[in-house]
């Protein structure tokens, strides 16, 4: 028994294949999380659809047709899942922000699963753990492993937290557990101006009140990502370390 | 005749209380793989820095409780770059170019402290892998080091590998060939233990 209040945000993109294993990942861990709150960011394909089918959301009527819900809350497994369907043009960081106002008075502790990841069983039993037993960890990363397109799959050794090392450029990997009390005291909030650095700007904030505790093992499956637009990504971390570490944001 | 009793009995209760003195000394000292009969044991351990970051967190804690709990052990503490502390320390911190004329234990805390480490006279030294910093294709990264001097900082004669998971453990055995000690957190009793009854020897 641990009296954490867990809510894990699964960010989904596109992600009609892969989003049931997301949820059921989440539903299947050793310790359940209390809330998990889907987030579609304006996806074009069928995953919002998927998504309703799968907890038994109802249509709704709206302007005399029959639509999805843009908002809906069901128990999948015994787990009350609330899904929030966000407009295409939505940033990831307005998707984290909405998803977590529906949430923030009863979580202590934030999960993250970025789309079409999938959390090990035990991820956030060790995580908490880690929480509980260092008042002065804020989060908890992980290594974790990359499934290529063609079938393959390997593991991605992630570095210990230094804060000269994450100065130097972001973490490359936004699936974590995060003390809500580290995100009042550091002042995180996900800037919805931001398209590819929020957690970078998350972590900036989080590291100058606490550690973030990198656990050695993996916990955590994602898919392989696109190369994004590389000069625009580095403008942006850039702009979110300049402005973290002067204090002007 | 009452004093005389009362006296032998002060005297009992005084030796016993001696003899729990040293058992308890006996067991912390043992828990580092000491025992009384040895001399002051000195070890220093090489840090990058001493700012914010997992490794400084979880060793200079370690070592602090080492000094506060354990006597007979004389900590010192060598970083490459000074900067005001993250966690204070509660033994005496130098420079690394200090380091050169250190005859004792080293703990090095990244393949380039370990490099450093080697230069100096230390017996033996103690290598803990926060990272698998080899030439596996993934954790490629070596800080402008050649693969003959990363392969040095695992496989010199003087160095005995720790690492912070057991996952580790089968990637150097694979990468090159050494067998490591895995050790979670900079637990640096549990590495003592290791080290020092060798260094005994």
């Amino acid at each position: 028994m641990d009296f954490e209040t867990v809510t894990v945000i699964a960010l989904a993109h596109n992600g009609e294949r892969c989003i049931r294993r997301t949820v059921d990942s989440l539903v299947g861990q050793t310790r359940r999380p209390n809330r998990i709150v889907v987030a579609d960011m304006g996806s074009s394909d069928n995953t919002y659809p998927v998504l309703c089918d799968m907890l038994g959301l109802e249509l709704i009527e709206h302007e005399g047709k029959r639509a999805l819900p843009p908002k809906g809350e069901a128990a999948y497994h015994g787990v009350p899942v609330t899904t929030l369907r966000m407009p295409p043009q939505a940033t990831p960081g307005q998707c984290l922000r909405a998803a977590m106002e529906i949430v923030w008075a009863e979580t202590t502790i934030f999960g993250f699963v970025s789309a079409g990841a999938v959390y090990h069983p035990e991820r956030i039993e060790k995580s908490i753990a880690v929480l509980q037993s260092n008042p002065i960890v804020v989060a908890v990363v992980s290594d974790f492993t990359i499934e290529h397109t063609d079938g393959g799959e390997h593991r991605k050794y992630g570095r210990p937290f230094d804060w000269f090392r994450l100065l130097g450029g972001p973490m490359h990997d936004s699936n974590c557990l995060v003390r809500k009390a580290a995100m009042e005291q550091s002042r995180a909030t996900f800037d919805p101006q931001l398209h590819h650095a929020v957690f970078y700007e998350l972590f900036l904030r989080l590291a100058r009140v606490g550690i973030i505790y990198h656990l050695p093992e993996v916990l955590h499956v994602r898919p392989e990502q696109k190369v994004k637009d590389t000069e625009a990504v580095r403008q942006e971390v850039i702009r979110v370390r300049d402005a973290v570490v002067q204090g002007v944001a | 005749m009452a004093g005389k009793n009362a006296k032998a009995k002060a005297q009992r209760m005084k030796q016993k209380a001696a003899a729990c003195r040293k058992n308890d000394a006996q067991e912390v000292l043992a828990r580092v793989g000491l025992d009384l009969t040895d001399d002051l044991v000195g070890i220093g351990v090489v840090f990058e820095h001493l700012g914010p970051a997992q490794a400084v967190f979880f060793g200079v804690n370690a070592i602090n409780e080492l000094c506060k709990t354990v006597v007979g052990v004389d900590m010192a503490l060598f970083v490459e770059q000074q900067m005001r502390p993250s966690v204070v320390p509660s033994c005496p911190v130098f420079g690394v170019e200090q380091m050169a004329s250190w005859n004792k234990l080293l703990i090095a805390t990244s393949t380039a402290t370990c490099l450093a480490a080697l230069e100096t006279q230390a017996p033996v030294v103690a290598h803990y892998v926060l990272y698998p910093d080899t030439g596996v294709p993934d954790v490629v990264e070596r800080n402008g080091l050649s693969i003959d001097e990363v392969r040095r900082a695992f496989c010199d004669p003087r160095v005995r590998v720790f690492v912070r998971a057991k996952d580790y453990v089968a990637l150097l055995r694979d990468e090159f060939g050494i067998e490591a000690h895995p050790v979670p957190d900079f637990r640096i009793a549990e590495m003592l233990k290791v080290v020092l009854p060798e260094l005994r020897r």
